[in-house]
């Protein structure tokens, strides 16, 4: 199944808190949104990893995460499996707009340092 | 009958004076009394559900296995309540053989049952006797019953209530000693009641939990609300996770299972929940998270490091090439050299000779300088001469600039390094890149010579001058660019600015071009190494600086740094 069938199957499931993809010359932009638990997280890995493979190596995937509003342990493990397999195909994952909710449990968990980090001006948090 | 009426009387007297079952056994020895018996019992089933028996002449009823009652009522049933004789019998377990007995059912119904019968050693019971029985059974019957049935009522009732003490016992000690913490709260999410595990895995005070708000226990008090939402809308939650904040500030990550408590009219009374410490398995998590990233993160600095590595190599292969070519011209350029001389010192004697033969023989040497068109020849001669010796002079200082930009060997010494030459040489090797697309103005300052890898040195220049010569490129337009490098030193170091008038950085990308493998390029034109691997060897190996600006629309400057007196003690490169 291709990124386009994932992201459609995904977002059939989770309408109220949809995922996207843009592409620009800056990289591949993923846009998460709602609750990352236990059962999203699951549903979302796939589209991440079609992502990643969108992307070049030396290339940029960005992960939105401006409109995420809770996130479990099993989204945390999502972003660090991603982040091993964007560093081991020389591809740069860069958290956007992180939240300061999401921020304090990685921080917690002594993961936030492993992350490349951005924020946009003007975006306010959830 | 007056004997009948004040036994029964007495009997009346007996019950009333006394609500136990002492007024049983009271009963049956005023019954003994009044009938002249040698023997007399009262059987009944009492309130308790046990089987009982009133002896005659005892203090307390006695309590009867099942069977044992069978054996004692089985001669006295029937008859309802007329009174039956029976004999000779032995009241079971207790007393002698008596010849003759009268028995008569005090009722039989609802559950209970009760029997009298008076026992004769000798001689027989009359009619009036067992008429007389059966009055008293008949007097006493509802008595006896009656006080069954309340006795019974109160047993159930102290069976229940000691079942719900049982009952509300077992569900305290549920809370009390579960290892989870057990909350409730009410539909503000107000902590009304928490259980001592509870109290233990937030290290608070039983105050301190209860009479506040839930979400003021979590880390993340916004974390609630996804797990409320759940519990209001479907009743429940399940296996949510959250993260507890401790009173000494450490996290807890928790699993909770919640559901809501509704009144009668569906409204919503409280939240009921078990909180699990998953800290454990997090901490284990964690350290599996933490394990790959860094053996991703080596992974991926060791791929960097190698295909640097490989760049370097590429790099000081091509200046051990371009140093071998030099070499290799260095030797005929020599001879070459040393052969136009010798040659242009021949042609002017020839010429000189030539000139003296023209004086002594002027009519023939006339005849074929016009032949040959000599006057031209000699004119020429000068310019030619001249012109090579400025290609040899240009060929001698190219050759000179390859052997000195060519010292890029990896061990390569720290050595006296002249910026300004470095420059100079390096312009030579990328002047066929720049002089198509751009002038260069140089304004080089007075600078003292530097310690440093002049070969490492060199690259950086070359890259940040190819770098702006492809920038200018790209913009097509009519006439050439300008590429301006300036050498000043501030302070104790030689700073080298090299400017273009290309398209520029934009900002978004300004922090990421000394990014390994970061390019803008078109894929295959550029490994995007070559920034990267300039800002190593300028900022790690020699202790300096390199940053990029690009204002508005004027270009891009690139401002190298390097210690004059050498990379401080623990730059790396070597």
């Amino acid at each position: 199944m291709g990124l386009a069938e994932l992201l459609a199957a995904y977002n059939a499931a989770h309408g109220p808190d949809p995922a996207a993809v843009t592409r620009s010359p800056d990289g591949v932009l993923v846009l998460l949104s709602g609750e990352l638990d236990m059962r999203v997280s699951n549903d979302l890995a796939p589209i991440l990893d079609a992502a990643l493979q969108d992307c070049s190596p030396g290339g940029r995937l960005l992960l939105d995460l401006s409109k995420v509003t809770y996130i479990a342990s099993m989204g945390v493990g999502l972003l660090t499996n991603l982040m091993g397999k964007a560093e081991r195909q020389s591809i740069r994952l860069v958290l956007v707009d992180i939240p300061p909710r999401v921020r304090k449990i990685m921080e917690v968990l002594g993961l936030m340092a492993f992350f490349n980090e951005e924020r946009r001006e003007g975006v306010e948090p959830p | 009958m007056t004997r009948l009426i004040a036994a029964t009387s007495e009997l009346f007297r007996a019950f009333a004076s006394d609500e136990s079952e002492k007024a049983n056994v009271e009963a049956v020895n005023i019954i003994f009394g009044f009938m002249k018996a040698d023997a007399a019992a009262l059987y009944y089933f009492s309130g308790s559900k046990e089987y009982r028996f009133c002896l005659a002449g005892t203090e307390f009823p006695i309590a009867l296995t099942e069977e044992r009652w069978k054996e004692c009522v089985r001669r006295a049933e029937g008859g309802g309540g007329t009174a039956r004789r029976f004999g000779p019998w032995t009241v079971p377990g207790f007393g002698e053989e008596m010849a003759c007995w009268l028995g008569a059912e005090l009722y039989h119904a609802g559950g209970g049952v009760g029997y009298i019968i008076l026992g004769r050693k000798s001689g027989d019971w009359s009619d009036e006797e067992g008429a007389a029985l059966s009055n008293i059974a008949m007097a006493v019957a509802p008595i006896v019953r009656a006080r069954a049935d309340r006795e019974r009522a109160e047993f159930v009732r102290r069976q229940v209530e000691a079942n719900l003490v049982a009952s509300d016992r077992r569900l305290r000690s549920f809370i009390e000693d579960s290892r989870d913490m057990i909350y409730f709260a009410n539909a503000a999410d107000i902590v009304t009641g928490v259980n001592a595990a509870g109290l233990e895995l937030l290290g608070r005070e039983r105050h301190e939990v209860i009479g506040h708000p839930f979400a003021d226990l979590a880390l993340n008090p916004q974390d609630r609300e996804p797990l409320l939402r759940r519990v209001r809308g479907d009743g429940f939650a399940s296996d949510y996770e959250i993260v507890l904040r401790r009173a000494d500030g450490e996290a807890i990550f928790c699993l909770e299972t919640s559901h809501c408590n509704r009144g009668a009219e569906g409204e919503f009374l409280e939240i009921q929940g078990i909180v699990k410490d998953i800290s454990e398995r997090i901490k284990d998590e964690r350290e599996m998270w933490k394990t790959n990233l860094e053996l991703a993160e080596a992974n991926m600095k060791l791929q960097r490091t190698q295909s640097i590595m490989v760049q370097q190599e590429k790099l000081a292969s091509i200046g051990q090439l371009a140093a071998g070519v030099a070499h290799e011209i260095n030797n005929p350029l020599g001879f070459l050299k040393s052969n136009h001389a010798t040659l242009e010192k021949y042609v002017r004697s020839v010429v000189e000779a030539w000139r003296e033969l023209r004086r002594i023989v002027p009519e023939a040497a006339a005849g074929i300088e016009g032949r040959l068109g000599l006057a031209e020849i000699f004119e020429d001669i000068e310019p030619l001469f001249s012109d090579s010796d400025d290609g040899f002079a240009r060929i001698v200082r190219i050759v000179a600039s390859l052997k000195n930009f060519s010292r890029a060997e990896s061990d390569e010494a720290l050595a006296p390094y002249d910026v300004n030459a470095g420059i100079e040489s390096t312009l030579v090797v990328a002047w066929n890149e720049i002089k198509y697309v751009a002038e260069v103005k140089k304004d080089f300052g007075s600078i003292p010579p530097i310690s440093a890898r002049g070969g490492e040195i060199n690259q950086v220049i070359l890259n940040i001058l190819v770098n702006a010569a492809q920038a200018i490129g790209s913009l097509k337009r009519e006439g050439k660019g300008l590429i301006a490098i300036s050498t000043r030193v501030r302070g104790d170091r030689a700073v080298i600015s090299i400017s273009d008038d290309g398209p520029g950085i934009p900002k978004d990308i300004q922090s990421k071009i000394f990014d390994p493998f970061f390019t803008t390029k078109d894929p295959g034109s550029g490994t995007g190494l070559g920034l990267s691997i300039s800002y190593d060897i300028v900022v790690a190996k020699h202790g300096g600086s390199l940053t990029a600006s690009s204002e508005g629309v004027a270009g891009a400057t690139f401002v190298v740094e390097l210690p004059i007196a050498g990379p401080p003690e623990g730059a790396g490169g070597d």
